[in-house]
């Protein structure tokens, strides 16, 4: 179930973001969303708020628990397990 | 001041970021055509181009190419002409907005919506911190961003200019106009040049000049002034004319004929009118098709002819003119007119 919802994620950041060259498998569970690793920016960001109410009904009002949540794959996946109300 | 078209490069239904097509172009009997993309990665990382529509990557690789071949790092400034700006992402925000009840709308689509956004683009990706503006004036936005980097050079602002014209036919939109009996149905090549019914052939644009205040190695033409004119009747047309030629009959007249039969009519006038038809017209939208800034196509054109002094027979509007061009070309005057409420002239002089 988990891994289900990590592979969806992953693919819906791809869509989202339009990283053309990068599949699934790319993506490390662990690896920062930002800065390093997949290497996102402040409009990335605002794409993946979008994404989490869209997709999974959750609203992030507050920036310091959003940092948190997209430090990684993994932070994401774990937050929408626990949070998801669609 | 002498001002310079120093670079210039193109995407459209041509071959991109080449000029094979000033000597042998591509002639479709097509409706509409989208533009033939660039190989855009060696222009854009991927991690920079993933956010881009397609007119924002043909936007860059040509004020890219531009830049390189008129041997510039950075401009000056960069002056956009556009119709419609990335009409493409304003219609993909709209939709979300009509189909997602105005909530929960992707916020890259709507910064890119807005019609500055090309030219702000071009300068971030070139870092350039110079004069920026953008001008969205339906047929004449190209002349009109053209008339302020003159402008802009003949104050002494500037030295140089990277001067855009970028226009994006969409399916959607160009099924709106479809409807209003704007494109024509059979829009052979023959219907074209004979225009005799209504409606033209559906295009896009993207051509980049560089502009200079010296004449360098790669100058193509001189830009002897731009002049823009708005509902002028044929007295004003006459006098505008006049003053910008200084009195002198061009070699050629390079005009905006779009195949459409109201169109033609104009064009047939102005001719007339002003030279008693005897000046040889030439022609490009049965190249490029019709799209907002497609007049930026013409001046890049007759500056090509300028430059190699020659004018191909595909850009002759009827091929019995060949014999009435000089040997040596030393003009060109440039005429577009929009529904004939806007007009802009560009005389353009050999180097």
């Amino acid at each position: 179930m988990e891994e289900d919802l990590m592979l969806n994620l992953k693919k819906q950041i791809i869509e989202v973001l339009n990283l053309e060259e990068i599949s699934p498998e790319d993506i490390a569970d662990d690896a920062p969303l930002f800065g390093e690793g997949l290497g996102l920016d402040s409009i990335d960001a605002l794409e993946l708020i979008v994404l989490m109410e869209r997709n999974y009904g959750i609203k992030l009002s507050d920036p310091v628990q959003s940092k948190a949540i997209f430090q990684s794959l993994k932070t994401m996946a774990d937050y929408i397990a626990a949070n998801r109300t669609k | 001041m002498d001002i310079y078209i120093s670079g210039a490069s193109q995407i459209s239904m041509q071959e991109p970021l080449s000029t094979g097509w000033f000597t042998q172009p591509v002639l479709y009997d097509a409706s509409y055509r989208r533009s033939v993309e660039a190989d855009y990665r060696q222009f854009i990382a991927p991690m920079a181009a993933r956010r881009m529509g397609r007119l924002l990557k043909r936007a860059i690789a040509v004020s890219s190419d531009a830049l390189r071949q008129a041997g510039l790092d950075m401009p000056d400034a960069i002056i956009t002409g556009t119709g419609l700006g990335c009409i493409e992402n304003t219609e993909n925000f709209l939709s979300a907005m009509t189909f997602q009840g105005e909530e929960l709308l992707q916020p890259t689509q709507f910064i890119h919506s807005t019609h500055n956004t090309i030219g702000a683009q071009v300068a971030l990706h070139l870092h350039c911190h110079g004069y920026n503006s953008t001008f969205t004036h339906t047929g004449i936005s190209f002349e009109s961003a053209l008339a302020d980097a003159c402008c802009q050079m003949q104050t002494g602002r500037i030295a140089t200019a990277l001067v855009g014209g970028h226009d994006e036919m969409t399916p959607g939109y160009f099924r709106l106009l479809e409807k209003t009996g704007y494109w024509k149905p059979d829009a052979t090549q023959a219907r074209l040049r004979l225009a005799d019914t209504p409606g033209a052939m559906a295009g896009e644009t993207s051509v980049a000049m560089v502009l200079r205040n010296v004449c360098s190695d790669t100058a193509m033409a001189r830009i002897a002034g731009v002049s823009l004119l708005c509902k002028p009747d044929d007295r004003r047309l006459t006098e505008a004319v006049e003053e910008l030629t200084q009195g002198t009959i061009p070699d050629a007249l390079m005009t905006g004929r779009s195949g459409d039969c109201a169109d033609a009519r104009i064009y047939r006038h102005i001719s007339q009118m002003l030279y008693r038809d005897r000046v040889p017209a030439l022609w490009y939208k049965h190249v490029f098709g019709e799209s907002y800034t497609a007049s930026a196509f013409g001046i890049l054109t007759a500056a090509l002819c300028l430059q190699r002094q020659t004018v191909p027979a595909p850009w002759l509007l009827r091929p019995e003119d060949v014999g009435r061009l000089p040997q040596a070309l030393q003009n060109i005057l440039c005429i577009t007119q929009f529904q004939n409420k806007v007009y802009a002239l560009t005389f353009l002089k050999s180097c």
